[in-house]
């Protein structure tokens, strides 16, 4: 019970004025324009987090907690000036949610990490970047949870299975998401999430899936009833130390993160994710001023229409890998090396565009980072990074390339 | 702590800014005496244009027809800088036959066509005349290329359409104000049936630019205020440079070296960048 955060400074430099602080899956500028051919810097404490939790006396064997965190990326208004952006931080919630473990079956019920990906459960990149790197599933939502942890000596399985908040709330039923998760908890390593200090964890393989209903308004300027579309995702996760940790000493510990997935339908669950892919506008054969106009009642970037006005979801497939390994000194605990490897691509983003909006279309993104981790204190840290996005975009496949240096000093509590 | 140094120093060091000159590294801006005819490219580099720096002419793509010309290729929603339309399917077509067959509005894509000729003109008076053209011949066919789905062909009701109807009805659409004089807009329209039914267009798009006004030397600056600024004998008040052109120039040893600008492009015309002349033999 009691608070947890750290306070985080980031200074960013890119080689491109592509992005505000985060690069997640936004559009690199392309080279031979103003922002694709001229820096930025960028500083901000945004990422800083505060969280409390809580938890209630066990009541016979049943035991009650809460969770909160939030940081502030929260949304601005877009009349903000760039100074209000970057000093009138705005809140925003992370995790809000409760938790009930029962000797039969644990129920969370609030907002957290998406089960697709089983996010927050270990899987992450040690990367100083804002999660998530191009083509690693982050998302959180609005969910109910069910959960089964099944533990023999060292080894668990975790089952769940979670009804989770619809990418268009008109598709009037939830998400259904399910995985399945195994620790063995012998093979222990040392595992740095995100930009946390490592700690120690177990070697962990897991899969997921997600499975959709998308209701979609019609591609009509007089629309009929909406088109529906089902959208589904799967993905492998796995920790793997590849040199074990110490018991408490990570002195040459090297670890492995990866995760593999493939969905259609479900671009929205990999952050701002949309690959640059549109709704087309309704064709206007009488050619009327103005124009109609389609008004779609979900997320742009998930489905779009093809030449025959038909719903179409648009496929992804993602890939990322990260590599820790702490130099032997101090146990471990003082300095520290990392690198993340990440692509994710689309069979069908450029098909499912027309020829004039494809110039403006990537189906093809990588992301690669190196950092050096330094935690002067155990509660200071800070990192240096260097990290490389492209991306190519349809037309005359175009390569966009963003270099961001990274400097980050973080206070832990 | 030397590497938190080193990193500050690469931001101070590298807070200057390019342009957009991407791939085209400045010339030579040694100045000189342009007085006379250039009409040889020994050189030049220029770039696809995808995303215009400012916002188009609306009514490029509106119902205006035939669209007017223009270097870079179409954009799905000329007016805004984000976009927010990934553009129609069926390309802007209003295909009729009432009886015959017309083309009332089309927007076909096009690939950025490139520099082909160029003739620039420096009187001892202070006149001069541009006159470029820019053309896709050689390109790929398929970055020339624009399909109609069925539906497009019959949303207004054409009783039969065929390809060969349309490729008659678009050339129609673009036939030149002066034939053999001014060059349409796009040549050697060729409509082919397609797998779904539709049909595949392919043609030539050429740009003919041409510039007229003022100039002056200011150092390795050349000074341009344009009175008639003409793309394929069509003034483009979007296009038509609003202010005076500023290039950086060189004459010497029989050529003369132009680059835009400030990683700007030359004379206007996006994705242009630098050109090296000589003069005719």
């Amino acid at each position: 019970m009691g608070f947890f955060g750290w306070l985080e400074l980031d200074a960013l430099y890119d080689s491109t004025q592509s992005f505000s602080e985060a690069v997640l899956n936004n559009i690199i500028q392309q080279p031979h324009t103003i922002a694709g051919d001229n820096p930025r810097f960028q500083a901000t404490v945004k990422d800083s987090r505060l969280g409390y939790k809580i938890a209630a006396p066990p009541f016979g064997s049943v035991r009650a907690s809460a969770f909160f965190e939030a940081d502030f990326f929260g949304v601005l208004p877009t009349t903000a000036t760039q100074d209000q952006s970057y000093t009138y931080e705005s809140i925003r919630l992370r995790h809000y949610y409760a938790k009930l473990e029962t000797p039969v079956l644990d129920l969370l019920v609030g907002q957290t990490f998406d089960l697709y990906g089983w996010g927050g459960q270990g899987f992450f990149p040690s990367t100083p970047a804002f999660l998530g790197v191009m083509g690693e599933v982050f998302h959180r939502n609005v969910q109910l949870r069910l959960s089964k942890v099944i533990a023999r000596r060292a080894v668990a399985v975790e089952l769940a299975v979670a009804g989770v908040r619809p990418a268009t709330r008109d598709s009037a039923v939830p998400d259904v998401q399910a995985g399945v998760k195994l620790t063995i908890d012998r093979w222990q390593g040392a595992s740095g999430q995100g930009p946390r200090p490592a700690k120690a964890a177990p070697l962990a393989l897991a899969v997921s899936a997600v499975g959709r209903r998308l209701s979609v308004t019609d591609f009509e300027a007089i629309t009929a009833d909406p088109q529906v579309v089902y959208g589904w995702g799967a993905a492998a996760s796995a920790f793997i130390p590849i040199i074990p940790a110490k018991g408490k000493n990570f002195g040459n510990a090297l670890s492995i993160t990866g995760e593999y997935s493939r969905g259609t339908g479900v671009s929205d669950l990999y952050l701002t994710l949309t690959g640059g892919v549109l709704f087309p506008s309704l064709a206007n054969p009488k050619n009327l001023l103005p124009a109609p106009a389609y008004t779609p009642n979900i997320d742009q970037g998930i489905v779009t229409f093809d030449t025959n006005g038909l719903v179409r979801t648009i496929d992804w497939q993602g890939l990322m890998v990260n590599a820790r390994y702490h130099v032997p000194l101090r146990e471990g605990k003082v300095l520290a090396l990392s690198g993340t490897y990440s692509r994710i691509q689309s069979s069908n983003a450029l098909a499912l565009t027309p020829v004039m909006g494809q110039a403006f279309v990537w189906s093809k993104g990588q992301y690669i980072d190196g950092t050096l981790w330094w935690s002067i204190t155990p509660a200071f840290q800070m990192a240096l990074s260097y990290q490389t996005m492209a991306q190519t975009f349809g037309g005359d496949g175009t390569v966009a390339r963003n270099n961001r240096t990274e400097a980050a000093w973080w206070f832990f509590f | 702590m030397k590497a938190l140094l080193a990193f500050w120093g690469v931001i101070a060091a590298s807070g200057c800014g390019e342009g957009a000159k991407g791939g085209c590294p400045a010339l030579a801006s040694c100045g000189g005496d342009p007085v006379g005819t250039w009409s040889v490219i020994d050189d030049s580099c220029q770039f696809q244009p995808v995303r215009p720096a400012q916002p188009v002419d609306v009514t490029a793509f509106g119902t205006i027809t035939p669209p007017t010309a223009m270097i870079a290729p179409p954009q799905p929603n000329p007016v805004v800088l984000q976009q927010t339309t990934s553009g129609d399917w069926c390309s802007n077509l209003v295909y009729t036959e009432n009886p015959d067959p017309e083309v009332l509005n089309v927007v076909l894509w096009h690939d950025a066509p490139l520099l082909t000729t160029a003739k620039l003109t420096f009187g001892p008076d202070f006149s001069y005349l541009t006159a470029l053209t820019f053309s896709t011949v050689g390109l790929p066919a398929q970055r020339n290329t624009t399909h109609f789905a069925p539906r497009c062909l019959l949303a207004n009701g054409a009783p039969s359409p065929t390809c060969a109807k349309l490729a008659t009805a678009l050339a129609s659409f673009y036939m030149s104000s002066k034939p053999g004089v001014i060059p349409a807009n796009f040549d050697q329209i060729e409509c082919g049936d397609a797998s779904d039914g539709g049909c595949d267009c392919t043609y030539v798009y050429t740009v003919a630019v041409s510039d007229s006004g003022m100039w002056k030397a200011d150092g390795g600056s050349l000074l341009q205020d344009s009175t008639l600024f003409l793309y394929n004998g069509t003034a483009v008040a979007a296009q038509s440079p609003a202010t005076t052109l500023e290039t950086s120039f060189c004459a010497r040893g029989g050529a003369l070296q132009l680059t835009g600008n400030r990683g700007g492009s030359l004379f206007g015309i996006l994705g242009l960048r630098t050109l090296v002349l000589a003069p005719p033999p």
